[in-house]
């Protein structure tokens, strides 16, 4: 009963944490940008180069 | 990008490995270039031939025809640093612990994924806002 207990906790934390990332929010602000200002689509990238 | 013109921006945040060597004046580099119009052309050529290193990244402004002494010493002045960092800090408090790091209208999608997984949160994305 107390795993069962322990798992579903666990579940539920990494459920919470997915949904709370599916609306993540990110200012552009002077960051280089690709496509037109107005574009309905926004795709963020968070990159290294090396 | 050419598959959804018109629909689709990028917008590229910086996110170096604070251990690795060129990571951090790579990015400098590229906003080195920024002021001086040309991002994407040095963020192109860094990806096409991945040296990296001080010398390299002089040689790809000498090859975009950027004013190369503003460039150098911008960025052994380490000028940009600041904009780096601060988009370091915004991923740190967004808990991206992983490049890339993708944010797709708000949907966060990690590490290198096929082209068919962007389209397809892509196409979702599209979908929602026409029903908006």
């Amino acid at each position: 009963m107390k795993k069962i207990l322990i798992f579903l906790l666990l579940f539920l934390g990494t459920l919470t944490q997915a949904l709370a990332r599916d609306s993540v929010i990110v200012p552009i602000g002077n960051s280089a940008t690709l496509g037109p200002t107005n574009a309905p689509v926004v795709m963020f990238e968070f990159l290294d180069f090396q | 990008m050419q598959e959804y013109a018109g629909r689709l921006k990028l917008v590229l945040k910086h996110y170096p490995y604070r251990y690795r060597d060129y990571s951090s004046i790579a990015a400098q580099a590229t906003e080195a270039a920024k002021v001086q119009g040309k991002f994407w052309e040095m963020h192109d050529l860094m990806m096409e031939h991945k040296k990296l290193d001080r010398d390299s990244l002089i040689g790809y402004a000498q090859e975009l025809g950027l004013d190369v002494p503003r460039f150098q010493r911008e960025l052994d002045g380490k000028v940009y640093l600041p904009i780096v960092d601060a988009d370091v800090a915004l991923a740190k408090k967004l808990n991206f612990f992983q490049t890339p790091t993708f944010v797709i209208n708000g949907q966060v999608l990690v590490g290198e994924r096929p082209i068919e997984k962007f389209r397809e949160l892509i196409d979702k994305a599209l979908a929602k806002v026409e029903q908006q």
